[in-house]
């Protein structure tokens, strides 16, 4: 009898961790945007590859409160702390090249790779004119890009700068700087965009496969 | 002819005695149907000239020396009719047009008759009063634990059993009676005319009842077992009549009561599992039209069969994708709606979102001919288009609808009058009232209340997405899961949760499916039975295969537009002071602590250190959502008197209100349980009426307990939830109370009323109309 009902007594403790553990399982913190730096510039970012483009029919640049047109830039691929990268719907850091801002084209999460826009005028030559050894990469505080405009652009360099952030060597970029691309329109050079975000970011199956649909002509 | 007309036509007629008798269908006191025929008679002498006086106010009123039963107010007519013939009694029949509403209303009437002596003088006959009844009256629905004993309802599960209750104090002419009690598929007044015939749905046929004197319970029963087929087709809900036969000849007489005759509403549906596939098998195609263009769109495969189709659009949130909506696409696909979900610019902003949602509607709507071969061509439905957005996507629709609001944006293919919802699944909130802002249009908001990324913390108002829906103006519903996080409403990896009792993707997408087909049907199509989705209680009422995890908790609100009819007794938004309501009614109570403000909790936490408004996320200080909170720890009670049009009460359906708790208040705490309380109506000569809301299923619920956003005991933001009482429950059982005449609405706390203790928000008390 008791032999029983000490069965019972660890049936019923077995049971009870067997809910407990459950229940544990059901309220842990899941996947959600660990907290920000306090200062996301202090975070280095490297370059990884350097596409200069081209646009026929200039685009829009929305990740600036002026929205400048644009029809000629850099197309990046830079290295990051994942984490910083993680996709949110509150204000991320923004990502500044020099004196402009930069359009994320992929989250980089969880690869640390992120493929990024930049654009820049076009020079005699018709190529993009953006010296990169010239221009520090950095990520600066939270903000909506479409808010941000020059004065902002201006203080966030300011800022870096005088925390030591650094811009890289033209030699070491030298050896990342791929051809120039030309596209008919921003269109394409997104859907361009889906073999460097597949390439260095391949987690990012979706948005690669999105931004490769069949694209309607008319 | 007007009211000083009228006396001016009869200033010259001397006073005379009563020699004349008005009688309709031969009474002083007729009811009548819409539709149906009335008999008039009027005696006097023969050849003397008549005129019939109808006015809605009975008087009396002295003339010239007589008592007349006429108010001759502004809405007074005057008829003249023909003279009295030969026999002394002047006959005619006035047939009452169809569509006359005017339920309840007498109308009351006083003939006048010349004098046979003096031409010139008048006899005014005795007055007599016509009052429209309504043919249709409430008979289906589900029994109750206790008053009011039974819930009229409009929308049952297949399945379900089927009740029919009729009450003795409203009904006295069926005491005694057996009758059959049909369920007959649906039909209009019309086609009741063409054919009367009274022929059973359920498997058991027609059921013979007795009805008794007393209370509606002992005239309470079931007519079906569940037999009732919800169909098969795109509809959601088989529609179906009540009849009681109470001459039992088998055919619908004037005298039989009948729940449904209407053109519009039918006494009841059976309505199919809405979780479940539609009807049609499903295409999906996925293309870019250039940049920002990339659409992923759902569509039935038979769509050339069909006519145009309601286009909904999904705009997702910031680092999701267009291809993460197919839970969605291929439901709505599946009952007959086209589903576009694009590729969204959210990476700039909510602005740049907001730009991206106008750009892909319009650019779909130009490019039907090229979209898979051009299907689509000649079956969209361009004046009935339901933007859905997440996350930035969520606000970036509400800013979308603003700027064609502000016509900022004017596009071509469509307008603001083809957007006929916008529904935000965890929106940001970065933009305030000037830019984020649906105004009139309808508008819902769906929230996870674990949600781990726009969480509701009152640190940020950008994490809070009651926002846009406490903006919007008119009707407005939102939906509450506790224990879905942020992924959760999309269909790629990761739940983006935190807090006890995680959900997960598949509780949540089928609490989604289950509830975004009748929320878009509704207000696409004015489906009634999905209404019944929108607003009645989780725990009572909800789709036939919705998760039965007990972690599943769902809050609802629901406030009705003002053009489907109602009077706001209290919605906070006029008359700051806590003790004049918005109507300008007095507001009394002894519940402790009364305040009324913003439904903004003032700091940054949901820790209960004093803030008034603590857990409250509808608005920022500048918006104008306000509300009312307050406390009770005893027997405790509050009072709305009630003014104006809402007096009237008879001329609405439904009592309705949204309430919630505080969050981590030592009395919300002391409880953690759904809160119960009393709501009491009272009329002019002091009748009162109680109902308790636990009686309809629920209550108010706690707040999902999650820890963070400040200290103390678990829980998170407060979560309103609708409860709507039909008006006509407080009549039951012949409770006294002259719903002409409302007087006031009390809320009685406390442990004899409900919860021993607790503090509470209270918004939006309205009468509404059915």
């Amino acid at each position: 009898m008791f032999a029983t009902r000490k069965t019972f007594a660890v049936l019923a403790v077995v049971l009870a961790l067997a809910a407990g553990t459950t229940a544990v399982m059901r309220s842990v913190r899941d996947d959600g945007p660990p907290p920000l730096p306090a200062d996301p510039s202090a975070l280095p970012v490297t370059v990884v590859g350097v596409w200069p483009f081209t646009l026929d029919e200039p685009a829009t640049y929305w990740c600036r409160a002026e929205r400048p047109q644009y029809d000629a830039g850099l197309i990046l691929v830079l290295s990051a702390d994942p984490e910083l990268l993680h996709p949110r719907q509150a204000a991320e850091p923004v990502l500044y090249v020099g004196a402009q801002t930069a359009e994320k084209l992929n989250t980089g999460y969880p690869s640390g790779q992120l493929v990024a826009l930049v654009p820049a005028p076009r020079g005699s030559d018709g190529q993009p004119v953006l010296d990169l050894s010239q221009a520090p990469i950095f990520f600066g505080q939270p903000d909506l890009p479409e808010r941000v405009d020059a004065a902002r652009v201006s203080a966030e360099l300011a800022e870096a700068l005088s925390k030591g952030v650094g811009a890289e060597s033209s030699s070491a970029l030298a050896t990342r700087e791929h051809e120039l691309v030309n596209f008919p329109d921003d269109g394409d050079l997104r859907a361009w965009s889906a073999d460097l975000i597949e390439r260095f970011s391949p987690q990012e199956v979706d948005l690669v496969s999105g931004l490769r649909a069949p694209r309607l002509r008319r | 002819m007007s009211c000083v007309a009228a006396l001016a036509m009869l200033a010259g007629l001397a006073p005379t005695g009563r020699a004349s008798d008005l009688a309709i269908d031969g009474v002083t006191a007729a009811t009548a149907f819409p539709g149906d025929t009335t008999h008039w008679t009027i005696t006097g002498t023969p050849g003397a000239p008549v005129f019939l006086m109808l006015d809605t106010d009975p008087g009396p009123t002295s003339l010239f020396g007589n008592l007349l039963d006429l108010g001759f107010s502004p809405a007074l007519l005057v008829l003249a009719l023909p003279p009295v013939p030969g026999g002394g009694e002047l006959a005619f029949d006035i047939a009452l047009p169809p569509e006359l509403d005017a339920f309840g209303v007498p109308l009351y009437a006083v003939a006048a008759v010349a004098d046979a002596v003096s031409p010139h003088d008048y006899d005014y006959s005795n007055g007599a009063s016509l009052t429209l009844r309504r043919r249709s009256v409430q008979l289906a629905g589900e029994p109750l634990p206790s008053y009011p004993h039974f819930m009229f309802v409009r929308a049952f599960n297949e399945g379900e059993t089927l009740h029919v209750a009729v009450d003795p104090s409203q009904h006295p002419e069926v005491v005694g009676v057996t009758a059959d009690i049909y369920v007959v598929p649906s039909k209009t007044p019309a086609e009741w005319a063409l054919d009367d015939t009274l022929t059973d749905a359920t498997a058991g046929g027609a059921e013979a009842f007795t009805f008794v004197a007393g209370s509606i319970t002992a005239n309470t029963i079931q007519v079906d077992g569940g037999s009732l087929s919800g169909g098969v087709g795109p509809e959601i809900g088989v529609p179906f009549d009540v009849v009681i036969d109470l001459d039992r000849d088998g055919h619908l007489g004037p005298d039989d009561l009948i729940d449904g005759y209407d053109d519009v509403e039918a006494g009841l549906y059976i309505v199919h599992d809405l979780t479940q596939p539609g009807p049609y098998a499903v295409t999906e195609t996925l293309y870019s039209g250039g940049s920002f263009l990339g659409q992923n769109t759902f569509y039935p495969s038979n769509i050339a069969e069909l006519g145009e189709l309601p286009l909904i659009v999904v705009s997702h949130g910031n680092g999701h994708n267009y291809q993460w909506y197919d839970h969605i696409g291929d439901h709505m696909a599946s009952y007959g709606y086209i589903v576009m979900s694009h590729q969204n610019n959210t990476v700039p902003g909510v602005e740049a979102a907001s730009l991206t949602t106008l750009s892909n509607t319009e650019w779909f709507l130009g490019n039907l001919d090229i979209i898979d071969g051009g299907v689509l061509q000649g079956h969209v439905d361009t004046h009935h288009i339901v933007w859905i957005g997440h996350s930035r996507g969520g606000e970036g629709v509400a800013i979308a609808y603003d700027r064609l609001y502000d016509g900022v944006e004017v596009p071509v293919n469509y307008s603001i009058d083809d957007i006929t919802l916008v529904s935000s699944i965890a929106p940001t909130g970065f933009d305030g009232p000037n830019l984020t802002n649906t105004h009139d249009e309808k508008t819902h908001v769906w929230v996870g209340a674990a949600d781990n990324d726009v969480n509701g913390c009152t640190s940020s108002n950008v994490t809070q997405s009651y926002h846009v829906s406490d903006r919007a103006t008119n009707q407005r519903g939102t939906i509450c899961l506790y224990g879905a996080g942020h992924g959760d409403f999309h269909n790629s990896t990761g739940s983006v949760a935190s807090g006890p009792c995680l959900i997960g993707k598949a509780n949540t997408h089928a609490i989604m499916r289950g509830y975004l087909l009748p929320l878009v049907a509704h207000h696409v199509y004015g489906n009634l039975p999905a209404e019944d989705f929108l607003w009645r209680q989780w725990e009572s009422f909800k789709p036939i295969r919705a998760p039965t995890d007990p972690c599943v908790v769902v809050n609802l609100t629901y406030r009705q537009g003002v053009e489907e009819g109602k009077f706001a007794i209290d919605d906070f938004q006029a008359n700051p002071d806590w003790f004049v309501s918005s109507s300008g009614g007095a507001v009394t109570g002894t519940v402790s602590d009364l305040f009324e403000d913003v439904l903004d909790d003032t700091d940054s936490n949901f820790t209960a250190d004093g803030d008034s408004m603590n857990g409250m996320t509808f608005g920022r200080p500048v918006d104008e959502t306000r509300g009312l909170v307050f406390e009770y720890t005893s027997d405790s009670e509050l009072t709305f008197e009630v003014t104006g049009q809402g007096t009237d009460a008879a001329q609405f359906a439904f009592l309705s209100f949204r309430a919630c708790q505080s969050t981590r208040d030592p009395l919300t705490t002391a409880v953690l349980d759904d809160q119960q309380f009393t709501v009491e109506l009272r009329d002019g000569a002091g009748h009162t009426s109680d109902i308790p809301i636990g009686v309809f299923g629920g209550g108010v619920e706690e707040p999902y307990q999650r820890t963070g956003c400040g200290t103390g005991a678990p829980g998170w933001n407060n979560e309103f939830e609708t409860i709507r009482i039909r008006l006509e429950d407080f009549t039951r059982d012949g409770s006294g109370v002259d719903l002409t005449d409302l007087a006031a609405v009390t809320f009685r706390f406390g442990p004899s009323w409900g919860t021993a203790q607790g503090r509470l928000g209270l918004d939006d008390l309205e009468l509404i109309s059915e």
